[in-house]
C-alpha cells in the first residue's frame, strides 16, 4: 500500500492473543515503513490496544511474530528469546501510555534522564543535557525541577513524551495518548505528535481523534474483533468506507464534522 | 520490698553490656534482614515457579512457627547434620531470617500498592525487571511501607530476648544472671524493661522523623496516585486477617 520499497522497520506477522477465554488479536499482520504514521481505529475491545502490547512484549502473543528493522523482537513461539535481547529491543521502541505512567518520585528532568543512564549507560551529564533538549522539544523547558504530580495532564504526557524519545528510539507506540486529557490540553499534546511526525518520527498511534488521524497520519488501519479490517489513506477511508463495519463505527461517532471537513483537502502529505 | 539502688550502681555496667550485645545483634538482623525480606518479597512474584514456591515455603514456615523453636533448630539441631555456630551468630541469623519474613510480606503489600503502569513504564524503556524495582517500584514503596516496617523492628528488638534461652549474654540473659547473683529480681528486669523501652523508644522517634521527611517529600507524589496509603492497608490488613 505504501509506494516506498525496501525492507518495513516494524513487520508483524500472525498475532493472536487470548486472555482467558477472550479473544483479544485474531491473527494480525501489519507492517510499517520508516518514518510512516500509521493511526490505529476500532471499537473498544477491538484489540487496538492489545496490538501495541503485543509489539514490545509488554503483553507476549499467545503466537506470531515481531521484527523491528529485520532483527526479530522475541522467536516465534510466543516467548522471549532472551530477556536482555528484549530489554535492548525495547529500548529502540518508545511507548506513551493512556494513563502517562510518569514516575511521580522523581523530578521530570529526572524522568527523563534515568533509563538513559540504567538502560543505555549514558554518562550522568549526557543524559541531563539530552533529558534538557527533548525537554525543550516538547514545550517543558520550564519545568525540568517539577514533580509530575505539580503538572496538567497534558504536561505529564509530554514529559512521557520526552521520557520515550530521550531513548532515540525508531519506533514510538502511543496507546491513547489524548485519552485520558481533559479537552482544553488534548491540542498541546497533539501538536507535539504532530511535530514529531514532521521530523520524520516512526509512530504508531491508537487514537480516538480522528482529525489528527486524517491530517498527520499516513495510514489508517481499522480493527474490529482482533483483526484489521481495513485500512488505507486515512482521507480516503474515512470519506468512502469499504467495509460496512467500519462504517458503522464511523456512524457511531457523534462528532461528525471532525472528519467530514476534511473531506476536500485530504491527508497533509509530509516530506519523507 | 523497697528498691535497693546499690544494685543499679554495682550490676548497671554488666547490664549495659548486654545492652550493647542486644543492640549489635538488632543491628545485625535488620542488617541482614531487611536485603532477605527485598529478596523474599520478589521471589515469591518471581515468574519462575521453584523461586516461587521456596519464598513461599520459607515465608510461610518462619511466619507460623514459634521464634523460640525456630532458634532451637539453628542452634541444637543444625550441628547434627555438621553445622554449628556461635551462638551469637545463631542470635543474629536466626533474629533476620525471622525478621526478614514479616519484612517480605509488607515490601510485598507496599509493591502490590503501587500502580501496574509505573512497572509496565519502566519495562516498556527497556529496564530489567530488577533496574524497575530498583529505581521505579521500590523507591515509591519506601514511604507507605516505612511505618509497618519500622512496628516489625521494634518487635524484633523484643524478640531478641529469646536469644537468652541459647546463652546468647543479650540484655535479658545478663538480667537473668544478676537475679541470680543477687535475689533481686525488682530491679534486674526494671533495668532492662526501661532499657528495651529506651531503645524502641529511639528507633520509633527516628522512624517518625524520617517519614515526616518522605512526606514532605512525597505530598505531590501521592497527589499523582492517590489511594496508594488505603490500598497498602488493605493489603496489609489482608494479609493479617489470614
Amino acid at each position: 500500500m505504501s509506494e516506498r520499497t525496501g525492507e518495513p522497520l516494524l513487520e508483524a506477522h500472525g498475532l493472536h492473543k487470548s486472555f482467558g477465554g477472550t479473544r483479544a488479536l485474531a491473527g494480525v499482520d501489519l507492517e510499517v515503513q520508516a518514518g510512516e504514521v500509521v493511526c490505529i481505529v476500532g471499537p473498544s475491545g477491538c484489540g487496538k490496544s492489545t496490538l501495541l502490547r503485543c509489539i514490545n512484549w509488554l503483553q507476549p502473543p499467545d503466537s506470531g511474530s515481531v521484527r523491528l528493522a529485520g532483527a526479530r523482537v522475541s522467536d516465534g513461539g510466543g516467548r522471549a528469546r532472551g530477556q536482555a535481547a528484549l530489554n535492548r529491543a525495547r529500548t529502540r521502541i518508545g511507548m506513551v501510555f493512556q494513563q502517562f505512567n510518569c514516575w511521580p518520585h522523581l523530578s521530570v528532568l529526572e524522568n527523563v534522564a534515568l533509563a538513559q543512564r540504567v538502560v543505555l549507560k549514558r554518562p550522568a551529564a549526557e543524559a541531563a543535557t539530552r533529558a534538557r533538549e527533548m525537554l525543550t522539544r516538547v514545550g517543558l523547558a520550564d519545568k525540568l525541577a517539577a514533580r509530575p504530580g505539580q503538572l496538567s495532564g497534558g504536561q505529564q504526557q509530554r514529559v512521557a513524551i520526552a521520557r520515550a524519545l530521550a531513548m532515540e528510539p525508531m519506533l514510538m507506540l502511543l496507546d491513547e495518548p489524548t485519552s485520558a486529557l481533559d479537552p482544553e490540553l488534548v491540542g498541546d499534546v497533539l501538536a507535539v505528535l504532530r511535530q514529531l511526525a514532521d521530523d520524520g518520527l516512526t509512530m504508531l498511534v491508537v487514537t480516538h481523534e480522528l482529525g489528527f488521524a486524517a491530517h498527520v497520519g499516513n495510514r489508517l488501519v481499522f480493527m474490529d474483533e482482533g483483526r484489521i479490517v481495513e485500512q488505507g489513506p486515512p482521507g480516503e477511508l474515512l470519506a468512502n468506507p469499504q467495509s460496512e463495519r467500519l462504517q458503522r463505527f464511523l456512524d457511531q461517532l457523534s462528532d461528525l464534522n471532525v472528519y467530514a471537513t476534511i473531506d476536500g483537502d485530504g491527508p497533509s502529505g509530509r516530506p519523507n | 520490698m523497697g528498691l535497693d539502688f546499690t544494685i543499679f550502681i554495682d550490676y548497671g555496667p554488666r547490664i549495659l553490656q548486654g545492652f550493647l550485645l542486644t543492640v549489635q545483634i538488632v543491628a545485625g538482623a535488620v542488617a541482614i534482614g531487611l536485603p532477605l525480606g527485598v529478596l523474599l518479597a520478589t521471589g515469591r512474584q518471581s515468574s519462575l515457579p521453584p523461586v516461587r514456591l521456596l519464598c513461599t515455603i520459607v515465608i510461610e514456615v518462619v511466619r507460623n512457627t514459634p521464634f523460640m523453636i525456630q532458634v532451637f533448630l539453628l542452634y541444637y539441631v543444625l550441628p547434627f547434620y555438621g553445622l554449628r555456630m556461635p551462638a551469637n551468630l545463631v542470635g543474629v541469623l536466626g533474629l533476620a531470617l525471622f525478621g526478614s519474613v514479616y519484612y517480605a510480606e509488607v515490601i510485598r503489600g507496599g509493591i502490590d500498592a503501587i500502580p501496574r503502569g509505573q512497572l509496565e513504564s519502566a519495562r516498556a524503556i527497556g529496564m530489567s525487571k530488577w533496574q524497575a524495582m530498583r529505581n521505579i517500584v521500590l523507591p515509591q514503596t519506601l514511604p507507605i511501607i516505612l511505618p509497618p516496617l519500622g512496628n516489625q523492628t521494634l518487635s524484633l528488638v523484643k524478640e531478641s530476648a529469646i536469644l537468652s534461652t541459647i546463652t546468647v549474654q543479650e540484655m535479658t540473659m545478663t538480667a537473668l544472671r544478676v537475679q541470680g547473683e543477687t535475689f533481686r529480681p525488682f530491679e534486674a528486669f526494671i533495668m532492662i524493661a526501661l532499657l528495651y523501652w529506651a531503645f524502641n523508644e529511639t528507633i520509633a522517634m527516628a522512624l517518625r522523623s524520617y517519614e515526616r521527611k518522605l512526606k514532605r517529600e512525597g505530598a505531590e507524589a501521592e497527589a499523582v496516585a492517590p489511594g496508594v496509603g488505603a490500598r497498602l492497608l488493605a493489603a496489609v490488613q489482608g494479609r493479617a486477617a489470614r
